[in-house]
């Protein structure tokens, strides 16, 4: 059925396919891309708690929780692609409060500027990072056991740093960076949206996005491959020491103090939303987009179960009850997404199998 | 074919092998023959760990923890006592391991802020099996204990709690909307918090708690504090369960880009006495009182109350009262003065 275009010539445009399942074929798609439940999950909440709070919907609302999302964001997509790998860094709260010591004590301390401090940090949570990837990827040390010891040894090489002592008062300018906006948006936020732009670039553009699968699902496949199983995790680990760091700094610009409260907890928040996202924990299968939903399905939560001032005694219970109803939901969608769904007239016949939708890169189906 | 012929050779060479088996063997051996002589060690350190005292205030990311280790370990040392350090991080396992192995090491005496009252029951009698002193400083006495010091935790909570109500009737005519910052898990989380509202309610009884959650350091509080701002825009006091989430709740309020009468408006008070606040509430802003622990005098307290024990001298039972430092001018000066105090510390 020709068309014309803008420049006169006809275009021919594909047979409209003729859809036969309705709904599923609708929610097949979804879960093509993996986690479809867990973004419908992140719909039904979102109108949830829409219903409850008169403010949920509200723009200052939806920006505190982009604001309160970004720094586990910004810590779980190298993290995403570390799991990804079939790696894992518990390290990342204390990297992160590593960093604000070393930031805290560079500018109050030693008197240096916040730039030099903000070098420094980023220069301890990177090369952190660096020596997590040197022990795991090139000595073999085992990820969990390298990376707990960093989840102890950072955070006391901070309070060895600080002697438990907070520092606090870094500025103004410095307060841009947790509490300052850009285009309308927090720019913790905006820091957010470019790292994943970044990390979609890498997961779905270039082919290490399908290098980072390939070693997580079997690394001496991808080695026989001439996939580098060394280098990809070693520099993975140093862009999780850099995220760290990064998200470390903007806590402590928030608070306008270098806290050694800062990260408590956060390597649980980050691979709660790693594995809430899809990504198996054995490596080999994940969406970067489903880790998405993750960091924002918890947000959502936490922020709405406040709004509804729901009280300390039942924060938690319900956290866990959404959290389990939503993986449900999810394994539900991965289900229906192996259903197959006849799309177009051209389909095979009856009998014969049809061709898998498009799906994110997912290596332990094949290997199934 | 040769890289898995070389993995192969790889992996034989990872087994035991003859010359390592002999090496390991000797090293068992010799490991055996020395023993003895690490009995002897052993019982050496038994004899010296008595000069050792264990201070267990489990939460060393609190801003105050510095000033209680100076007062600890300033007067410990005066006595000739060495101090061991909590790693527990607060996490009761960890503090109950750490316990654990304290009375196996054979010290002195220990003292400990518990993370649950009913947990170091065991421990009381297991310590006292051993010859260890065990004694605890927060909210009230354990039964058994060898003493404690303790810290008056309702008085205070009047103290701060008295304060907010009068700051809602002088500015807000008696009417506020309260969000409490909790911490039900611990007594004295409970204590402050209900003590305060109660002291708050009884002054300004037309004042309404419109949002509570738990919440206790800074980055934990911020993204509460940014939740509960959105649900209720016109909030107008913070109580905050310990001087640490003070400073999230307060940054929180700043996000809002709050008006200079908005400011006017807010109220955030907390407990402990830590210097950030203490400066925010001389600087005049929204932080408003804090129920001040003389930490140095608590620690020094607790270490004298523990080498007291041990030597079976003096006083083991030792009472802190609060006090509170906020905007008046009274109030202003207190907190001027533990500031120059702590500042000689930390700085």
């Amino acid at each position: 059925m020709p068309e014309p275009s803008s420049t006169g010539r006809p275009r021919w445009r594909a047979p409209r396919p003729r859809s036969e399942g309705g709904a599923r074929a609708v929610a097949s798609k979804l879960g093509a891309y993996q986690s479809g439940g867990l973004l419908v999950a992140l719909v039904l909440l979102s109108v949830f708690f829409g219903t409850q709070s008169a403010q949920f919907w509200r723009s200052s609302n939806l920006k505190v929780i982009l604001l309160q999302v970004s720094v586990v964001g910004i810590v779980a997509i190298p993290g995403a692609m570390l799991v990804l790998s079939g790696y894992v860094d518990l390290s990342v709260g204390s990297v992160a409060v590593l960093a604000v010591a070393v930031f805290g004590d560079v500018v109050k301390v030693d008197h240096q500027s916040v730039a030099v401090g903000i070098v420094a940090a980023l220069a301890a949570g990177t090369g952190w990072g660096l020596m997590n990837g040197f022990l795991i990827s090139y000595l073999e040390f085992s990820p969990i056991v390298v990376t707990l010891g960093g989840y102890a040894g950072a955070r006391g090489a901070a309070e060895a740093i600080t002697h438990d002592v907070t520092q606090y008062g870094f500025g103004s300018s410095f307060g841009v960076l947790g509490n300052g906006t850009l285009a309308g948006l927090p720019v913790p936020g905006v820091i957010l949206i470019i790292a994943f732009l970044l990390g979609a670039y890498v997961w779905y553009v270039i082919p290490t996005g399908r290098h980072l699968t390939a070693v997580g699902a079997d690394k001496a496949a991808a080695r026989s491959l001439g996939v580098p199983v060394r280098r990809i995790p070693f520099v993975l680990y140093i862009l999780s020491g850099f995220a760290s760091a990064a998200g470390g700094l903007i806590l402590t610009s928030q608070l306008d103090s270098a806290s050694l409260s800062i990260g408590i907890g956060l390597e649980l928040q980050v691979l709660t939303a790693i594995l809430l996202g899809g990504v198996a924990f054995s490596g080999g299968r994940g969406s970067l987009w489903g880790v998405l939903f993750g960091v924002f399905f918890v947000g959502v939560l936490n922020d709405g179960l406040i709004l509804m001032n729901v009280g300390p005694y039942y924060a938690n219970l319900a956290v866990g009850i959404v959290l389990v109803l939503a993986a449900g939901s999810d394994a539900f969608y991965r289900r229906l997404e192996r259903i197959p769904v006849q799309i177009d007239e051209t389909r095979p016949k009856r009998g014969a199998v049809a061709a898998p939708p498009p799906t994110d890169v997912r290596m332990d189906d094949a290997a199934v | 074919m040769s890289e898995n012929h070389e993995e192969l050779v790889r992996a034989s060479s990872r087994g035991v092998s003859r010359k390592g088996f002999v090496l390991g063997g000797a090293g068992v051996v010799g490991a055996l023959g020395l023993g003895p002589i690490s009995s002897a060690f052993a019982y050496v350190n038994r004899a010296s760990n008595t000069k050792q005292i264990a201070f267990a205030q489990p939460d060393t990311a609190f801003a105050g923890y510095p000033l209680l280790l100076k007062g600890v370990t300033d007067y410990a040392k005066s006595r000739g006592y060495q101090v061991l350090e909590s790693h527990a991080n607060s996490q009761l396992s960890a503090q109950v391991n750490e316990i654990n192995t304290w009375i196996a090491q054979g010290i002195g005496g220990i003292i400990v802020l518990p993370l649950d009252n009913n947990a170091m029951l065991p421990l009381i009698q297991k310590a006292h099996g051993a010859g260890v002193k065990f004694l605890d400083y927060s909210d009230n006495a354990l039964p058994g204990v060898d003493g404690w010091v303790i810290f008056n935790n309702l008085q205070g909570a009047g103290l701060v709690g008295r304060y907010v109500g009068n700051w809602i009737n002088k500015t807000l005519g008696g009417n506020a909307k309260v969000a409490l910052l909790t911490h039900e898990v611990q007594k004295t989380g409970r204590d402050r918090i209900h003590g305060g509202e109660a002291a708050m309610l009884k002054v300004a009884p037309k004042a309404k708690i419109v949002a509570k959650h738990e919440g206790v350091l800074s980055a934990q509080v911020l993204p509460v504090a940014e939740s509960m701002l959105q649900a209720n825009p016109d909030l107008n006091v913070f109580m905050c369960i310990a001087d640490d989430g003070c400073l999230g709740a307060y940054q929180a309020f700043l996000q809002t880009h709050p008006s200079a009468a908005r400011q006017k408006q807010m109220c955030i008070v907390g407990w402990d006495g830590t210097v950030p606040v203490m400066q925010k509430i001389v600087a005049g802003t929204a932080i408003r009182a804090t129920g001040v622990l003389d930490l140095i005098k608590v620690g020094s307290a607790s270490a004298q109350a523990t080498i007291d024990a041990i030597e079976g001298s003096g006083a083991t039972k030792i009472n802190f009262p609060y006090v509170v430092a906020d905007q008046t001018p009274a109030g202003i000066a207190t907190a001027k003065s533990f500031i120059r105090r702590y500042k000689a510390v930390t700085h």
